[in-house]
């Protein structure tokens, strides 16, 4: 192997055509094997909130009901307004959630100055979505279609 | 492996500019795709500089530490575990495919390209296992829609490096002649 001249470098040989058809069939072929089997993406319906394996709370937008589990009733605290805030408070840390008119987003997080849980996740609008904070555990998985009730 | 005076000195200086432009990318607001891992990824232009310019090592010395030190700066500890995997899987096939594959068959604009969407695909996979969370795959087309511009974005700018710096430069790092 033997390290040439970078003068006689160009932005595009021949070769390079393979690299992009490979890298298009890659693309073309993971993303069908995550959207095909997937048909929960309609507007979102309901969303179930996780710390680690265990479900603290669901919220269903057609009846605007906040189902806590026994599990997240010491660690939940909902404030009511325009737009509802679900704090959750775990060993890990605390984190705020807004639900609105057919959204949920994570608001606060104190894991660090830039959470990527509030700054790069946008709010979930559609089913099968999800917004993941990894220090603190919490997860918040959303669905669409169906309602909670016949889910649960 | 013995890694001269001159190339652990380039070394540093290419950790401390991938470094430097990790954490300034890192301030910049996400305004234009909130989607966790969407960003241009500056610091991989040096990577691929010690790819093609010097060597396998050198490049998994950079990618190592700057992943970690910038994780450590930008208090971001929990991605590491995905962010260190996939900077390594796309260096290896960097290298592989520049320097073992086809040597000197492809350009490092397509090098660049590979790379950028099997670090986001790597990246998104091991965000999924470590979470637990099979939605977050949803975002994948995003990524790697984003992987292949930002990757042709690096890669040019990695290509203007390597024909801008004379070639006795890089043979004086890589201490194949005296100077």
């Amino acid at each position: 192997m033997s390290y040439g001249t970078f003068k006689e470098e160009k932005p595009f040989k021949k070769g390079d055509i393979i690299v992009y058809a490979v890298v298009a069939i890659v693309i073309v072929a993971v993303s069908l094997a995550v959207y095909l089997p997937k048909k929960n993406t309609e507007e979102i319906t309901y969303f179930d909130v996780f710390f680690g394996e265990e479900k603290l709370f669901s919220y269903d937008f057609s009846t605007k009901r906040i189902t806590i589990t026994e599990f997240g009733k010491d660690k939940i605290n909902v404030t009511d307004g325009e737009k509802i805030r679900v704090n959750i408070a775990t060993e890990k840390g605390s984190n705020e959630l807004e639900i609105g008119e057919r959204y949920v987003k994570m608001v606060v997080a104190d894991c660090s100055s830039h959470p990527d849980c509030v700054e790069k996740f946008s709010p979930l609008t559609t089913g099968g979505k999800a917004i993941v904070c990894l220090p603190h555990a919490i997860k918040v998985v959303s669905y669409g279609g169906i309602s909670s009730e016949v889910k649960i | 492996m013995k890694l001269g005076v001159k190339r652990v000195a380039f070394d540093g200086i290419l950790t401390g500019l991938a470094l430097v432009s990790y954490i300034l990318e890192s301030l910049l607001p996400q305004i234009f795709l909130p989607v966790p891992g969407v960003k241009i990824g500056l610091s991989n232009i040096f990577t691929l500089v010690a790819v093609a310019a010097t060597g396998f090592p050198d490049a998994i010395i950079i990618i190592v530490a700057r992943t970690v030190l910038g994780s450590l700066i930008c208090g971001t500890m929990a991605a590491l575990p995905y962010s260190l995997t996939a900077g390594v899987v796309a260096t290896t096939l960097s290298y592989l495919l520049y320097r073992v594959i086809p040597n000197g068959k492809i350009s490092i604009v397509a090098v660049s390209v590979a790379g950028a969407v099997a670090h986001n695909l790597t990246q998104n996979l091991i965000f999924c296992l470590v979470s637990q969370t099979k939605e977050a795959a949803g975002y994948f087309p995003i990524l790697a829609g984003v992987g292949v511009i930002s990757g042709i974005i690096t890669g040019l700018l990695a290509f203007l490096i390597l024909k801008t710096i004379p070639d006795s430069t890089w043979e004086a790092v890589r201490g194949r002649r005296r100077t």
